[in-house]
């Protein structure tokens, strides 16, 4: 127990070292990819929020991701709006799109709810192609800068740690908060929650805005380190992205998404280097990881970093 | 009166499973519904409880009319139901089996900020004493005995601190001395906290035991009621539900 405890404190000391030190000790190539990893940790996480906690897996939440990252590079291109309040509004686009979308979608059950989301993530891929006046079709929209406490690598490197750490609390608070235990409730058991009084449908709704608030704040901060916005954010593969991100770091854990972007981001990163064929590599890992780490790699974690400290223990 | 069904009706397909049901339920009673396998008690619970609608009929609850009404909505009013067969939260703690209905019974259930695991934990463990299963608070409830697990199913329904009680069936599957063991637990809580009970249960010994009123449903219908003297000594009763047997 003790020398679990040590051990994880150690691990936790030696990450919190290398990101508070990021951009002094990572060469610029590495220090793009940890932004590219903490923002879509806070997507992941957003999607997990949903999956692991109220149990609706979606497959639209590259919508959320792409309304704000539109929303933000619309708002920074066409108004003369300070770039603080657009990172506020942008994210509350998505979550209005969570809204209508929960509406519509927070009767529904595990494969329908999935295909639901889905297709609404498609209408809005194809909305945004469509209006090439406003969101510049194919092309999306580029060459946004932000200025200040947002300008040069260094920057946006600590910016978006801040708020990724900051969103992480929020989601980590609400998760177990009477809402997150209301939410697993009706992820174990809808029928039954609705016997004890609790409002399964506007739960489930709710939820999802939490969820599409969260993923927007990822849209937005994507805007910021890649300058721009593209069509392909709201492609529902980036839902896929997504989701496979919460499978690979184990859905039951908090930490999950974190750990399976760096997973999913650092081999893509680093297997794109020596081969074209990654689509082929990662669908290998993924098929390796369902298999032999049911629960993801934090599950596979916890199961044998317990059953290893406890052998020694006794 | 504190709790009446009227005209009740419930057809499935052509089957006639709720057939034109009256009964009342006085305060503070023990009320027992009797009757074979397939009378239609659980259809009655379930259109009691919002979890199916009538077809025709009303229920009316302290006056007020509650037919049609969700189980959500039915459930805030005071009538909790624990099942037949065992409806948990299988993968949570028994402890937060307890929880989240406490949570909810206190209107929690959209407060996101508050650590859910600090709040009213004396009363969630209070419960947890009360039903006998506090030693096994760590426990997944999909892991429990049945028997513990039928426990928890009426521990959740008494979280909610309903005015009306529904039990169906609390014994079913249990061994004869866990059956004795669950029944004076139920027996200790109902007079600790003083609601009215609806109780649906096969063995004969315990109705007599415990009740202060009957109701005999056969094929959808009420066909008897009365006190316990009163259905001891109904002929038709024996012929239907008796089977003779004294
Ligand atoms: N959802 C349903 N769809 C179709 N038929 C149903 C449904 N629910 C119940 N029934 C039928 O209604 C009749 C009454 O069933 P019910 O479960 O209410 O009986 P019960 O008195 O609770 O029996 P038991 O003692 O076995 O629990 C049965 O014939 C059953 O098959
Ligand atoms: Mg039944």
């Amino acid at each position: 127990m003790r020398g679990k405890r040590s051990f994880v404190w150690a691990v936790g000391c030696i990450i919190a070292i290398f990101l508070i030190g990021g951009p002094f000790i990572l060469p610029n190539f590495w220090t793009w990819v940890v932004i590219e990893i903490m923002v879509m940790s806070l997507a992941a996480m957003s999607v997990n929020f949903l999956l692991g906690y109220a149990g609706c897996l979606s497959f639209g939440h590259s919508a959320f991701y792409a309304a704000a990252a539109y929303a933000t590079a619309i708002m920074m291109t066409k108004t003369g709006m300070n770039q603080y309040q657009v990172l506020l509004l942008a994210p509350l686009t998505a979550a209005i799109l969570g809204a209508v979308i929960g509406l519509l979608v927070s009767r529904l059950y595990a494969f329908y709810y999935a295909i639901m989301t889905c297709a609404f993530a498609m209408i809005v891929w194809s909305i945004i192609r469509r209006l090439p006046g406003l969101t510049g079709g194919d092309t999306g929209i580029v060459g946004i800068q932000f200025t200040g406490l947002l300008n040069g690598m260094t920057n946006i490197y600590y910016f978006t740690l801040a708020v990724i750490i900051l969103c992480g609390l929020i989601l980590w608070v609400i998760g177990n908060s009477p809402l997150g235990w209301s939410l697993r409730a009706i992820r174990e058991n809808p029928d039954r929650s609705a016997f004890i009084s609790i409002d399964v449908i506007k739960q489930r709704c709710l939820a999802l805005v939490i969820s599409s608030f969260f993923c927007g704040v990822a849209g937005s901060l994507h805007v910021v380190y890649s300058f721009g916005a593209f069509p392909e954010l709201a492609f529902w593969t980036k839902s896929g992205d997504f989701v496979t991100i919460c499978i690979l770091g184990g859905i039951n854990s908090f930490l999950g998404p974190i750990v399976g972007s760096v997973a999913l981001i650092l081999l893509e990163t680093m297997i794109t280097s020596v081969t074209l064929y990654w689509p082929m590599v990662l669908g290998i890992i993924i098929c390796a990881v369902v298999f032999f780490m049911p629960e993801g790699i934090m599950g596979f974690v916890k199961k044998f970093g317990w059953e290893k400290v406890n052998e020694q223990k006794s | 009166m504190f709790f009446q069904v009227a005209n009740l009706e419930k057809s499935f397909g052509g089957l006639k499973a709720t057939d034109n049901v009256s009964l009342h339920i006085k305060q503070g009673d023990i009320c027992a519904l009797i009757g074979p396998n397939g009378a239609g008690k659980t259809t009655l619970f379930n259109l009691i409880t919002g979890a199916i609608k009538p077809d025709a009929g009303k229920v009316i609850f302290q006056g007020e009319d509650i037919t049609g009404k969700t189980a959500r909505e039915i459930t805030r009013k005071g009538i909790a139901r624990s099942f037949q067969i065992v409806n948990v939260f299988p993968m949570l703690t028994v402890y937060e089996n307890i929880m989240v209905a406490v949570l909810s019974q206190k209107r929690m259930g959209f407060n996101f900020f508050h650590p859910a695991k600090k709040i009213a934990r004396e009363e969630i463990i209070s419960h947890l004493v009360n039903i006998g299963l506090a030693t096994q608070a760590d426990m997944l409830a999909g892991q429990l005995s049945h028997g513990n697990q039928k426990r928890l199913e009426v521990g959740i329904a008494l979280a909610m601190k309903p005015t009306l009680l529904a039990l169906d069936e609390p014994t079913s599957g249990m061994s004869v001395e866990e059956k004795g063991e669950i029944l004076e637990t139920i027996k200790k809580l109902i007079k600790m906290t003083g609601c009215t009970v609806l109780l649906c249960e096969h063995d004969m010994n315990v109705i007599f035991e415990v009740s202060d009123y009957i109701w005999v449903l056969q094929n959808g219908r009420i066909v008897a009621n009365g006190t316990v003297s009163d259905i001891k000594s109904n002929e038709l009763v024996h012929r239907i539900y008796l089977g003779g047997k004294r």
